[in-house]
């Protein structure tokens, strides 16, 4: 008699049995996702050598701006507070970049972590009146910021003599001179998932639950023992430090800073880009970065398409803009939970095909 | 009345000597011209149920925002284990062992019941930006930890199958009980509890009694439970104490203060009736 044989079944990937493997982002878990993950890989270390200079540059653009409409929305989207003036928080960034290599010739592995400090020091200041300041007028409060650091920006740039912008050279790290689009795309995008990777872990712990429980019922959070005081600084601090390092990312890309950049419309652009991707979400900052980043791109190669009159290529930035406005306000009526709605909506779709007898859970607003 | 629930009293042998774990000591509030609390003082025993009853806008809620910090009274002084905590922040007061249930349950809609019950823990976690930015080693270690307590208050009140649920989707009478767990999250020697009955169903608000007396027998939780629910608050709790117009009117075994007629009177308005058991 051969021993009674227990069927061995495979274990389910979806099934946890671990609160430690509860824990982990629930992005890569099944096969079928690190099949996706490492396809992603691949495609995106050839993405540079194939994709023409123009494309990647587009592709570094959204890059840089992924890493600030996290960083805004870590504080719109997910503690409820909000800021106008992370164009300003960037453009400090950008400038202390601009001073720190132009006038004392520092290397890139101080200025950056150097422009971070100076943002969260921005923020602190930035984030005083929310102890008292709710919503709009919170905005108000952080737009005065941006203009006063706006106002510091441009007497440094033409009291010093920079005239219509600060010129940076290209920075080393170690052996490895940062020039050129291709190298600058790894340098971006890795720092732009090490953004995402920051803030989903702090989502997924302490400060980010604090924050929630800001965002949705405040006094409940204090209750709970919150001191949302504090939690409210961190968000700033943590928000602008992250946008300061990304603005300082910035000028080293575009090796030129100048204050024009860093207006009231980079902010918009910002809000836009969360709002398009959708309210505190990771993903959704990615998304919307990638995709308001793109459309006036886009809309260049689309015009190139058709044969346009001479009236309509004259007056093409009105359009973009204009085009910019609609993408905002549609996606406000059809889909105010954004793209990573549409995504979810999406996966929900083939995770249940052939049947359709689950219910999509709408988050409530 | 019914008295067939045993140990009535809880851990209460030696009442006359335990000293309470709070005392509310003549505490008045004033919102504008309205005077929501005048001189209202009562005493809550370590691990005692006291029920405070009392018609709408008798101020109920309003002494235990007092406790809670959210509203510091004007006048009087609120004594938990000893101290006083009139004028500490609220995040102090309910890091001191003091939970708190909503009437309108105030939960955090757009977060699941797991991070909702993980975030009544929030007192003890030690997380911080640093190591709950790399998420490895310490920080996650202890999100484990917290989640396993978290298992463990929602195994007891019965929530583990709705732990990834968004908490804005679930049913009222649910999101009741996720408030209740999110309170006893933080291991409170004290609960206050608003109207945790309001709006639920006859099955629900046994539940809620169920839910309370065994927090009451099994970890001797002071509980200050406010509830419209007469039959309910009568049969399960120690003490009553009833408020009218921001007044205490009576205090003392829930018989006493249902037959009162100064009760009957704030609820009914005549005397010719009585209080339906």
């Amino acid at each position: 008699m051969s021993d009674h044989k227990i069927l061995q079944y495979p274990k389910s990937p979806y099934l946890k049995t671990s609160y430690y493997e509860d824990t982990a982002i629930q992005a890569f878990d099944t096969p079928f996702r690190k099949k996706c993950l490492v396809i992603g890989l691949l495609f995106w270390v050839c993405f540079p050598f194939v994709a023409s200079s123009y494309v990647v540059h587009i592709a570094n653009l959204s890059a840089i701006a992924a890493i600030g409409a996290m960083s805004l929305n870590l504080l719109i989207g997910n503690t409820g507070l909000l800021s106008l003036g992370h164009a300003g928080f960037m453009g400090a960034g950008a400038f202390t970049t601009a001073i720190m290599t132009v006038q004392f010739g520092l290397p890139i592995w101080i200025v950056i972590p150097a422009s971070g400090i100076v943002g969260a020091l921005l923020g602190l200041i930035a984030g005083l009146p929310s102890f008292q300041l709710k919503g709009i007028y919170l905005g108000l409060s952080t737009l005065a910021i941006h203009h006063i650091i706006k106002y510091g920006c441009s007497e440094y740039q033409y009291y010093g003599g920079f005239g219509y912008g600060i010129v940076l050279e290209a920075p080393s790290l170690g052996p490895l001179l940062l020039a050129g689009k291709t190298v600058w795309f790894f340098v971006l995008w890795i720092s732009a998932f090490a953004t995402a990777l920051l803030i989903a872990n702090l989502l997924r712990s302490k400060p980010g639950r604090a924050w929630s429980a800001i965002r949705d019922r405040d006094i409940a959070a204090e209750v709970s023992g919150i001191d949302i005081g504090f939690y409210k600084i961190l968000a700033f601090v943590v928000s602008s430090s992250l946008i300061s390092m990304q603005g300082s990312l910035y000028a080293y890309y575009t090796a030129v800073v100048s204050v024009e950049e860093y207006s009231f419309g980079l902010t918009v652009s910002y809000l836009a880009m969360i709002i398009v991707g959708g309210l505190g979400s990771v993903l959704g900052s990615f998304l919307g970065a990638l995709l308001i980043t793109a459309l006036p791109y886009a809309l260049i190669i689309l015009a190139g398409l058709v044969d346009l009159s001479f009236a309509v290529k004259e007056h093409f930035s009105v359009i973009q803009t204009g085009v910019f406005g609609m993408v905002v306000i549609l996606f406000l009526l059809l889909e105010p939970l954004g793209l990573v709605e549409i995504w979810r909506r999406v996966r929900c779709y083939f995770e249940l095909w052939p049947f359709s007898y689950k219910p999509l859970t709408i988050i409530k607003r | 009345m019914s008295s067939n629930i045993p140990e009535r009293g809880g851990g209460g042998d030696s009442r006359g000597v335990m000293s309470p774990i709070l005392e509310v000591n003549d505490v008045s509030i004033a919102f504008g011209g309205l005077q929501a609390l005048s001189e209202v003082s009562f005493n809550v025993l370590p691990g005692e149920l006291l029920g405070i009853i009392g018609p709408n806008g008798a101020g109920k809620t309003v002494v235990l925002n007092c406790i809670n910090g959210i509203h510091p009274p004007d006048s009087g002084d609120i004594l938990f284990k000893g101290r006083s905590i009139r004028g500490l922040a609220c995040h102090k007061i309910a890091a001191l062992g003091i939970g708190r249930t909503f009437q309108h349950s105030e939960l955090f809609q757009r977060m699941t019941v797991m991070e909702n019950v993980i975030l009544g823990r929030h007192i003890y976690l030690k997380t911080n930006i640093l190591t709950g930015g790399i998420f490895w080693g310490p920080g996650r270690r202890e999100e484990v930890r917290a989640r396993e307590k978290a298992e463990m208050i929602m195994d007891f009140l019965e929530l583990t199958m709705y732990r990834k649920e968004k908490v804005g989707n679930l049913a009222y009478g649910i999101q009741k009980i996720v408030g209740l767990a999110r309170a006893l999250a933080g291991e409170p020697r004290l609960i206050l509890v608003d109207e945790l009955g309001t709006g639920l169903m006859r099955q629900e608000k046994e539940d809620v009694a169920r839910f309370l007396l065994r927090i009451h027998h099994e970890s001797k939780t002071a509980i200050v439970w406010i509830e419209h629910d007469m039959q309910l608050i009568t049969e399960i709790c120690d003490r009553l104490i009833c408020l009218s117009f921001g007044r205490k009117i009576k205090e003392g075994t829930p018989e006493e203060v249902i037959a009162d007629p100064e009760v009957i009177e704030s609820y009914l308005g005549k005397r010719s009736h009585t209080v339906p058991d």
